[in-house]
């Protein structure tokens, strides 16, 4: 299944779980809508008004119900950010417990082709600097499924951010066994020197799988360190950090601005009580906004080529990729199986 | 007719004495405050009280409230904790959200006062995801936000009407118009000629009415005639309150000197002694000979008496930290 239909899934699933579980937003409720059809009770149509329909899950949420609401792009949510961040986010710390708010915000975030400056933003830190809030960045259909399943779970309100660039990657899995939820996970290689780590989240980790199984074939071995779930009272757990910390050489792959985002506060945690010598090296967009026209946009994102020279550069100062990349390699949604990148050894 | 419908001389005696409580705990309140002994934001209701306890004579115990930055006035109505209400203000952990709110939080799930926020523009929408809660659970009652003329302002305030509408949610909006946002009066923040009733009633469908806010029997009547109506049609009701803050937007100042100073309307201070919430009721009670000008006197005294006992009563379990 891919990206999509997993949340979809997700979605259906916790509907049919509770009759207080509910899902609001703008043309939920459409021709060909499968949670309407199904549950045509516990799905709301919302008229183009962020702020009200956002509040009214917040109230809704305080009276024992579980509504998500889902937003089309992040910059809409914005229009509804007293709600999301400053009442939800601390309902339950500023009546003084015991009044919990579980909401669930699914907002769609970053790249997508010709959607320029407006609808592209990458504003992960904002929710990872606000209080109260569960963060999920599913960077697979699996993950996908399971956070809405996981969200939904817990009492608390979550942010859901959904990469757009992800929505036609495909995997195979078992929507029906207990999973554990983690906030990162490791993929190794199979001869495993500690020696280049990549770091990343959300939509980064394609183009990771990718340079991990295209240097294996030149026996450089990657590993990958994917963040997907940022509790909101411990953000990044010390493990991850104490894992990094092993590497020699240690890359950031960030399809946002690295500039105090997620990994720039993965970075400077990394620093602090660090006795191993490290070498950090960032890939990631400039601090702008992406531009629309493809001519002017294929540069701005980082890809697998600019991982695999970056790596290749290290190991033997030469670029192993000289060829320029199609306007399909670097701009059109993926459509690879992740989960066979993920099996890949 | 619920106009002709003569008044239970209990109830007006008795939001005769909430009206007097309310405004004596708030004005002890303000001297503590003056006297460097709070340790929190204050918006003090008084002047306002007519509003608060007139909605809460007209609607049930199981009707939900939700507040705003000025809710002092509205929690108590509803009969919310006192002394928990107070610790709240002095920044004592036991306050009715445990010290990490403040003045501007009030909550008392006991009674159904579901809240209140200082965000303007914030408290309706909730108050509506409460309301819609109450309409899938099959409830009758009713959700009572209050907001005031700034809040009403904002694009969330009219969003959320328009909302409220289309989902046919039982929620009455107490419009609470002390005409100044701060210290920015209605001329300085609407277009000419502005107005509420069209826009509300013709606009967006709602159950629009508009009242004397410092009126308790108008407020009550106008109300409980708004919850039938909600209740029937399936609509929004706004009651919108004309009411006269007679203290400074924030802080603990209540004076003549900022009740006649430039940012007020010309005259107001003399429609602020002319319109005194507790005068106004004292005066329908005798006229209409529910009780006797001497005896409601007495009543009065006493229950200034009795709250002023209890507030030191309460004061002295808190310990306060001199600012």
């Amino acid at each position: 299944m891919n990206f999509t239909n997993a949340i979809q899934e997700g979605t259906l699933k916790i509907l049919s779980k509770n009759k207080k579980n509910l899902v609001f937003g703008l043309e939920v409720t459409n021709i060909g809508s499968k949670i309407y059809e199904k549950y045509p009770s516990q799905v709301f149509e919302t008229p183009v008004s962020e702020l009200a329909s956002t509040g009214l899950c917040v109230g809704l949420a305080t009276r024992g119900f579980k509504p998500t609401i889902v937003y089309g792009r992040v910059e809409f949510a914005l229009l509804a950010f007293d709600q999301i961040l400053t009442q939800a986010g601390r309902w339950e710390y500023m009546f003084g417990g015991n009044y919990p708010c579980p909401v669930t915000f699914r907002i769609q975030i970053g790249r997508q082709w010709g959607n320029g400056p407006q609808h592209t933003a990458n504003y992960h830190s904002i929710f990872m600097q606000s209080y109260g809030l569960d963060i999920y960045i599913p960077s697979t259909p699996q993950e996908a499924y399971f956070h809405i399943i996981n969200s939904n779970k817990q009492n608390r309100p979550a942010v859901i951010l959904e990469h757009r660039y992800l929505t036609q990657i495909k995997e195979n899995f078992k929507t029906n066994r207990k999973i554990k939820i983690r906030q990162h996970t490791l993929y190794k290689s199979v001869k495993n020197k500690k020696k280049y780590l990549i770091i990343t989240y959300g939509d980064g980790l394609i183009d990771s799988l990718k340079t991990k199984k295209y240097l294996k074939d030149k026996n450089i071995y990657i590993d990958i360190m994917n963040f997907s779930y940022f509790p909101f009272k411990n953000r990044i757990e010390k493990k991850a950090i104490k894992i990094a910390q092993k590497y020699k050489e240690v890359i950031f792959f960030d399809s946002a601005p690295f500039e105090f985002g997620i990994l720039s506060g993965v970075s400077s945690m990394l620093k602090i009580n660090n006795k191993n010598k490290q070498n950090f090296y960032y890939l990631s967009p400039n601090n702008s906004p992406s531009p629309s026209a493809p001519s002017l946009a294929k540069n701005y994102y980082k890809n697998t080529k600019d991982l695999i020279n970056l790596v290749s550069k290290i190991e033997t100062d030469k670029k192993l990729i000289n060829r320029k990349l199609s306007f399909e390699e670097v701009m059109l949604w993926p459509q690879d199986d992740i989960g066979k990148l993920i099996k890949h050894k | 007719m619920h106009r002709s419908k003569k008044i239970n001389k209990k109830l007006l005696l008795k939001a005769f004495e909430k009206i007097i409580t309310i405004r004596i705990i708030e004005e002890k309140i303000a001297k503590k405050s003056r006297e460097n002994k709070i340790w929190s934001f204050l918006h003090l209701s008084i002047g306002q009280e007519a509003s608060a306890v007139g909605v809460a004579a007209a609607t049930n115990n199981s009707d939900l409230f939700f507040g705003n930055h000025r809710s002092h006035a509205h929690y108590l109505a509803k009969n919310g904790n006192l002394e928990k209400m107070m610790m709240e203000i002095f920044g004592d952990e036991r306050g009715c959200c445990k010290g990490f709110g403040g003045s501007m939080h009030m909550l008392d799930k006991s009674v159904n006062f579901m809240g209140s926020i200082p965000i303007l523009g914030s408290a309706i929408s909730i108050a509506s995801g409460m309301a819609m809660g109450e309409k899938l659970k099959k409830n009758k009652n009713i959700v009572v936000v209050f907001v005031g003329d700034g809040a009403a302002e904002e694009g969330s305030f009219y969003e959320t009407i328009n909302m409220a509408g289309l989902y046919k949610l039982p929620l009455l909006v107490i419009l609470e118009d002390n005409k100044y946002a701060v210290e920015s009066s209605h001329e300085k923040r609407k277009v000419k000629n502005y107005n509420f009733s069209k826009l509300f009633k013709d606009g967006m469908q709602t159950i629009y009415k508009r009242v004397d806010g410092q009126n308790f029997v108008k407020v009550l009547k106008t109300t409980e005639l708004l919850k039938s109506s909600i209740i029937k049609e399936n609509k929004v009701g706004i009651l919108h309150c004309d009411c006269i803050r007679f203290s400074k937007h924030s802080g603990a100042t209540i004076s003549i000197q900022d009740q006649e100073s430039k940012y007020r309307y010309k005259n107001e201070h003399i429609q602020i002694k002319k319109k005194d919430p507790i005068d106004i009721l004292f005066k329908y009670i005798v006229q209409n000979n529910y009780f006797k000008k001497e005896d409601l006197e007495k009543i009065k005294k006493k229950n200034i008496f009795q709250t002023s006992k209890k507030f030191e009563f309460i004061f002295n379990k808190i310990p306060i930290r001199k600012i």
